[in-house]
């Protein structure tokens, strides 16, 4: 195991960089130049000597090469620069509004799981069933509805018509409630029509078969051959909604004034604040990765054929 | 002469519905397994030997399958015990090796896991007992460095090795009747010949009785104490080994016997024509198309087994009349 871990580790390193490299010659593709921009942002003239001073500060005069390893040499010691807009350290805003998305994202994955889970388990053993078919139907209805419309369903019958919830804003658990949900039923459709689908088709394994003629009780099938089985799809494909949940939800943030990254980036991409962005863009591919990295690490310690693929 | 019959099977029925009708894919079979022997069960592909041995151990229990008969294990009729009742039969009094045991396995399991959750679904045992009871099984099955191999993963094994496993854990639980589906198809033949004999040598230690099921002549005239031949969901014909390969009398046993291979002739004798459909079958001998000895009266014969003489039954209608006739032959 750890030797899996380590390699996979190791492999990570050129990945990493390989993102680095198409974040920072992202700001050289845009047409615009980032030293005009700061000069608009800044409410200064963007006169031809302004920009050049603006550029001789950033650096943009220096060769692309040396521009890269003194970004990258920076981006090691966790400095993205200043926002253009607020002149404040970009890393700093982040760790300002990363919380708060990882806090929905967290809600999120907890309401996926616990209605993925057994929803799909069940709907599984008692295929073609009402129960099954009700759930199918609900299944088809959560992956299909927008968010924006969802949440402003949600918003109008708990917060106005009930008052039950507040509708925007973070604060207490109540305000959790709303955003999580919106966020949480599209994926927590999408997950138990995919763990279903991974039940049957283990249900249906010579193994099971074999499980049952050995006299095993049916519940410890159904949990430790069936279900662990049928997890490693699901766990993998998990990852990447995580990420995406990570992301920060650009619509559900900006609906509930969640104060997230998505709203964030959303303003600065807006403004254009270059160094933002840039930052983002790399921080996105890394916690990506980081979730990979993750959902291979679970899905060796449930599948030895990975964990011991190589050395056999 | 003290045979004990073990598992008592009587006109066993087992139809399944499909998209264009009823199957009968087991049509009235009746067997005796008895301890310490072995009763062979031979037929070509799809001819029921599989969903025999399954529905003895209430495995084919899917929604519209109509299970009829008697089946026998101790007094108790296997075929209408409840769902937890027969789940304590399974593995313990009656245990089954299958065929492909490489896919039999769970890939996320080590073979001590199977082994103890097998114990402990039958037995109040400790950790340490189930492991060392699973241990000795496995130097039974002529495996070497048991501590080590229990720690291994199903895809770490050889096909070999793996069966011996299957044969372990089906005998850790000294059931009465042992099922051995195909055991050795999917092995090649040296390794073939290994599991056969230590299978044949367990069965004097344990006692079991043992159901072999395959469509290998060469496996069951090495094993089998008494053979069962069996087509289209009926047994055709049953006698002992020596008596059916010597002198088969069922037209279908003489046509398996001629297609076995032989070293003098270049070419593989086949059995002509197909096997019937069993889709809505409506009676008359299922044998009838490809048979060679038929006669006007088949195609209406209702098959059934009659006694050829004290150990020796045949369910042709070539024997079938003649029995009648000496039945109202008057004395």
């Amino acid at each position: 195991m750890g030797r899996f871990v380590a390699r996979r580790i190791i492999s990570l390193v050129p990945v990493l960089l390989g993102i680095s490299l198409l974040t920072f010659v992202l700001i050289h593709l845009v047409p615009v130049d980032p030293a005009e921009v700061y000069l608009r942002l800044s409410q200064i003239p963007p006169t031809d000597e302004a920009v050049a001073v603006i550029r001789a500060e950033m650096g943009l005069n220096k060769p692309l090469h040396q521009q890269y390893f003194d970004w990258l040499w920076k981006v090691v010691h966790l400095d993205f620069g200043k926002s253009f807009v607020t002149k404040k350290p970009v890393m700093a805003e982040l760790l300002y509004y990363f919380p708060a998305t990882l806090n929905l994202a967290a809600a999120s994955l907890l309401i996926v799981l616990l209605i993925s889970i057994p929803v799909g388990v069940f709907s599984a053993l008692y295929k073609d069933t009402a129960f099954d078919q009700i759930c199918r139907i609900l299944a088809f209805i959560g992956a299909s509805m927008p968010s924006f419309w969802l949440s402003f369903v949600l918003i109008y019958i708990l917060s106005l018509e009930l008052n039950l919830l507040p509708a925007f804003g973070r604060g207490t658990l109540a305000h959790l409630v709303l955003p999580a949900t919106t966020l949480a039923l599209g994926a927590a459709a999408v997950y138990t029509r995919l763990l279903r689908t991974s039940m049957l088709e283990n249900l249906n394994q010579n193994f099971v078969l074999y499980a049952r003629a050995r006299g095993l009780k049916e519940k410890l099938i159904v949990v430790r051959h069936v279900l662990k089985n049928a997890l490693i799809p699901v766990v993998i494909a998990f990852g990447m909604t995580l990420g995406h949940m990570l992301a920060g939800s650009v619509i559900v943030e900006n609906v509930f004034a969640w104060p997230g990254v998505g709203r964030y980036i959303v303003s600065s991409i807006f403004n254009r604040d270059y160094p933002v962005i840039q930052a983002y863009a790399l921080f996105m591919a890394v916690v990506f990765v980081l979730l990979n990295l993750f959902a291979d690490i679970i899905c060796a310690t449930l599948d030895p054929r990975i964990r011991l693929g190589g050395d056999k | 002469m003290n045979e004990q019959v073990v598992l008592d099977v009587k006109d066993l029925h087992v139809s399944l519905p499909s998209m264009r009708g009823v199957v009968g894919a087991v049509n009235g079979i009746s067997m005796q397994i008895t301890e310490g022997k072995v009763l062979g069960l031979v037929g070509e592909s799809g001819c029921g030997k599989s969903i025999t041995c399954l529905s003895l151990l209430g495995l084919t229990k899917e929604e519209g399958w109509v299970i009829a008969g008697v089946a026998k294990i101790q007094g108790k009729n296997l075929l209408t015990l409840g769902p937890e009742e027969i789940r304590k039969i399974r593995g313990k009094e009656i245990a089954i090796i299958m065929q492909n045991p490489l896919t039999a396995f769970n890939p996320l399991m080590t073979i001590e896991q199977h082994f103890l959750e097998t114990i402990g679904s039958h037995l109040l045992l400790s950790k340490k007992e189930g492991r060392n009871l699973a241990g000795r099984y496995l130097e039974y099955t002529g495996l070497s460095q048991p501590s080590k191999l229990l720690k291994q993963y199903p895809f770490q094994l050889s096909g070999g090795m793996i069966q011996r496993v299957m044969i372990a854990i089906a005998l850790a639980l000294e059931p009465k009747v042992l099922i051995a589906d195909e055991p050795t198809t999917s092995l090649d033949v040296t390794v073939q010949r290994q599991i056969l004999c230590q299978l044949a040598r367990l069965k004097e230690k344990v006692r079991t009785g043992i159901l072999l099921v395959s469509h290998d002549l060469g496996v069951i005239a090495q094993m089998a104490d008494e053979v069962a031949v069996m087509y289209c969901g009926c047994i055709v014909e049953r006698a002992p080994v020596e008596r059916l390969f010597n002198q088969p009398l069922h037209p279908y046993t003489k046509a398996l016997m001629a297609s076995k291979p032989k070293m003098q002739k270049k070419t593989l004798q086949a059995i002509g024509g197909q096997a019937p459909s069993l889709l809505n079958f409506d009676g008359g001998c299922p044998f009838f198309e490809r048979c060679h000895e038929k006669s006007c009266c088949c195609s209406h014969y209702k098959q059934e087994l009659v006694q050829y003489d004290d150990k020796h039954w045949v369910g042709c209608a070539k024997f079938a009349v003649k029995q009648r006739m000496l039945y109202y032959e008057p004395a």
